[in-house]
């Protein structure tokens, strides 16, 4: 494979994904985006098609479009899970709690605060809202959705001898 | 990957897993990179526009995209499995006889019976042994290391105007 035209095709993929980090930045500040992770897909996509629209004009072949595919779907994997901590870890928004209280909290504050009977009430609905769970008349039952996640987790926590953990 | 589903598998005595799966991602860098030098380019059997003529890129491509499949991938399965608390509560009703659970036995029965009260008190003892908050006085302070972790989360949780229960 020829220099340039490789380092042409990383550039792009780079580039478009740069072009996917500053459009999440602006669509969410802009709108009120209710399904975050629909969106973020969105944008990486629109990034996969525009470094393959980029390839094809600039002529280069189809082996050096996928190298800068596999740089924005490494760059992808990596910003999830990134993107989740920030926004979603129970463990960031009690520091945050924690920041806004300098003198510090007694157990019975940090109790109030983080009512986790709140929060497991706003997941629950946020998990129903993905189609992992059914709310029905007995309570909350997996969807094949939901059967496929947990029963792929459970057999991973078998194999790795992971605890009950959460 | 085969090497940390074998010590887990293995061992169950090992405590600190996501520190032991970064020990064996740094111990296949090595591994990497002597296969890179010892191997020609072509494999023996690749054809020669499917080769890069300049060592750096082409080792350091495959670097990047090892390393991205195992940080964005690898070890966030593992994050996933250990630590999710949506994963937990699918797995929960997944696990429930009838396949079904109120809300309320969602919350005594989260993490395999321990019940959603020791959800905040895992992440209480995570921000301790991480050093992003102590106990002084009954109290629960924010540390300075806890104090820049805050701010950083806050900026980067105000640019994505993430402020809504998740």
């Amino acid at each position: 494979m020829s220099g340039d035209p490789l380092t042409a095709a990383l550039s792009s993929g780079v580039a478009w994904v740069a072009g996917a980090l500053g459009a999440h930045v602006v669509v969410f500040r802009m709108v009120r985006v209710t399904r975050r992770a629909r969106t973020l897909v969105a944008l990486f996509g629109a990034a996969a098609l525009g470094h393959v629209a980029t390839m094809w004009l600039a002529g280069l072949n189809a082996w050096r479009t996928a190298y800068g595919l596999a740089a924005i779907v490494s760059a992808f994997i990596c910003y999830m899970p990134f993107y989740y901590t920030v926004s979603a870890s129970q463990s960031v928004q009690m520091l945050l709690a924690l920041a806004r209280a300098p003198a510090g909290l007694p157990p019975d504050e940090l109790r109030r605060i983080y009512a986790v009977d709140d929060v497991l009430a706003g997941r629950l609905d946020t998990l129903v809202g993905a189609g992992y769970p059914r709310r029905g008349d007995e309570g909350y039952a997996l969807t094949a959705k939901g059967r496929l996640v947990a029963g792929s987790f459970r057999a991973i926590k078998t194999l790795w001898n992971l605890g009950p953990g959460g | 990957m085969a090497g940390v589903t074998l010590l887990f598998a293995l061992g169950r005595g090992v405590t600190r897993r996501a520190a032991t799966m970064c020990g064996v991602f740094v111990l296949s860098l090595p591994v990497y990179l002597g296969a890179y030098v010892l191997t020609p380019a072509d494999l023996g059997i690749l054809p020669a526009f499917l080769t890069e003529p300049r060592p750096w890129l082409d080792c350091g491509f495959g670097l990047s995209v090892h390393a991205a499949a195992f940080f964005g991938g690898w070890l966030q399965v593992y994050k996933l499995a250990e630590r999710g608390f949506s994963l937990r509560i699918l797995i929960d009703i997944a696990e429930a006889p009838g396949l079904v659970l109120t809300g309320e036995r969602v919350a005594t029965g989260y993490g395999g019976g321990r019940g959603i009260a020791w959800m905040r008190e895992k992440r209480i003892d995570g921000l301790v042994t991480t050093g992003l908050a102590a106990w002084q006085d009954g109290r629960l302070r924010i540390t300075p290391k806890g104090g820049r972790a805050a701010r950083l989360f806050v900026g980067l949780r105000a640019a994505l105007r993430i402020d809504t229960r998740q």
